[in-house]
């Protein structure tokens, strides 16, 4: 071979690998979707799980003392998002301040998902419920604007929601809202309960849980969580592995909270034998079967 | 010419199957956050040297904060830039402790939400980059004194939210980063592969 042809061989390579490369490249960058918009990036928390299974969140389930369960269960459809209310990070008086939701000193904005309510399956939505519609508060990241959230609003799809109207539940709670402003957008927006969003983004795929990490969503969805890389991990244990002190066995606040295992058994009493969330419909009827044993659901010729 | 032409099949197929897996380590945990591929987690710190502020701390907060730095110092490549004091615009991680409750609307005691939670982090200052990769250019942490009652628990929660601030996911592994009761207050080799690898 000359060393003219050797050249061409060589720059050939190098442009094949450089166009594979590019190729590859767009390929990986498919759009996110609005949930993957939604919640990814927003704040993120440490804490210990106060329920076992979607069952302990159905409208009528008993209070826990540390946790209480949605005022209502609905099916229904995401329409829109709007703006909510946003906090100032403001530590002065150990308080944070409202501030108008554009405001460039927010820096926590909640954002209203707008959702067509198609059914209430379980409870009561009391306040906020007009035209057939509530909103649902959402945490806004920091990472995406309301305009770009909008335009992937229509492919949100259609979800079981466990939710309360968040004044009714504060003054359930004990703890009224009390500030003017504040209540009136409390008695505007419905709260999800124990980040219970189960969504089916298209018809006849499963269900997402996009308020819960993976996780949590297995466990309480029933199925058995697949990491990133793939392979199944193993439950996590109750135990406590990897101690440099004695083991904290966790007590709560003062109210002593009760903590659940990321162990425990879903609803349905089974041990997961499956990788795949449920569809929508099999949810459904699980959560119905509950809500007619709490005596709460709405069509009782469903029980 | 064949050979030219088989080689020129191969190249593109190998080529193409990298660039199909060039979005970086796949571990147990997320690091950073980059638009086309969701992590479930947060962005990562915008610089090396991490400069934090912790001036209203109360005391055994405040050593486990410096712990926690100090940890994140020892165990990764990133470096304690400094303690500011006041807090300033280049300050990276600002620490708050204090007994919440309804603090920036969270649910801090989990009665609706169902997680109490322990301590919360949250990047308050976001620098998007070309590309669809967002970094955090200030973080603000915070942490319920009223569920800081050990050193070991202090300790794990502040390993835990300055994670959080540099842009590591929860885990399932042993670290600081695993949810819940394990009170692990370092981070895994995981953990510190992704940091390792991005500074």
């Amino acid at each position: 071979m000359t060393v003219r042809k050797r050249l061409a061989v060589v720059l050939t390579l190098v442009a094949a690998i450089a166009t594979g490369t590019l190729v590859g490249t767009l390929l990986n960058r498919s759009e996110p979707s609005f949930w993957g918009t939604l919640r990814y990036g927003a704040s993120v928390s440490d804490g210990d799980y106060l329920f076992d299974s979607v069952a302990d969140i159905v409208p009528g389930a008993p209070d826990s003392g540390a946790f209480r369960a949605a005022g209502a269960l609905v099916q229904g459809t995401v329409v829109d998002i709007e703006p909510g209310i946003a906090f100032a990070s403001d530590d002065s008086e150990g308080g944070s301040a409202v501030v108008p939701y554009d405001s460039a000193d927010a820096a926590m904005r909640y954002a209203g998902l707008v959702v067509r309510v198609d059914k209430v399956l379980a409870g009561q939505l009391g306040q906020g419920y007009t035209d057939g519609k509530i909103r649902v508060q959402v945490e806004q990241p920091a990472t995406t604007s309301l305009a770009e959230l909008k335009e992937s609003v229509g492919t949100a799809g259609t979800g079981l929601m466990f939710v309360h109207n968040l004044a009714d539940r504060q003054q359930l709670l004990g703890r009224p809202v009390t500030d003017p402003a504040q209540l009136a957008y409390a008695r505007s927006v419905h709260i999800p309960i124990g980040e219970g969003l189960f969504v089916e983004e298209a018809a006849g795929s499963p269900v997402i849980a996009p308020l819960m990490d993976g996780q949590r969503a297995a466990q309480l969805l029933g199925y058995t969580y697949v990491s990133e890389d793939g392979e199944t991990e193993p439950s996590p244990s109750p135990t406590c592995d990897d101690l440099v002190e004695p083991c904290y066995t966790p007590t709560g606040k003062p109210s002593s909270k009760p903590s659940a295992t990321a162990t425990s058994v879903p609803a349905g009493g089974t041990e997961p034998t499956t990788t795949m969330p449920p569809s929508l419909t099999a949810l459904r009827a699980t959560l119905v079967a509950a809500a007619c044993a709490e005596g709460t659901a709405v069509d009782s010729s469903s029980c | 010419m064949r050979k030219l032409a088989l080689a020129l099949v191969f190249a593109i197929v190998a080529s193409l199957s990298a660039g199909l897996t060039a979005a970086g380590p796949v571990v147990a945990n997320t690091f950073g956050f980059y638009i086309y591929h969701p992590s479930w987690c947060c962005p990562k710190t915008d610089n090396r040297d991490v400069y934090w502020n912790g001036s209203t701390l109360t005391s055994n907060m405040i050593a486990a904060a410096d712990y926690g730095m100090a940890n994140l110092d020892y165990q990764t490549d990133l470096r304690i830039g400094g303690y500011d004091s006041p807090a300033g615009t280049h300050t990276d991680l600002v620490m708050y402790d204090a007994y919440y409750t309804d603090y920036w609307g969270k649910d801090w005691d989990g009665s609706s939400t169902g997680v109490n939670i322990t301590g919360s982090t949250k990047c308050v200052r976001v620098v998007a980059q070309v590309g669809g990769e967002y970094l955090c250019d200030r973080a603000e942490l915070r942490f319920d004194l009223a569920d800081m009652k050990t050193t070991a628990i202090r300790k794990k929660t502040a390993c835990h939210e300055i994670g959080h601030a540099i842009g590591l996911g929860h885990t399932n592994l042993t670290s600081c980063l695993k949810q819940g009761t394990s009170t692990t207050p370092t981070y895994s080799s995981h953990d510190r592969s992704h940091v390792n690898g991005a500074w």
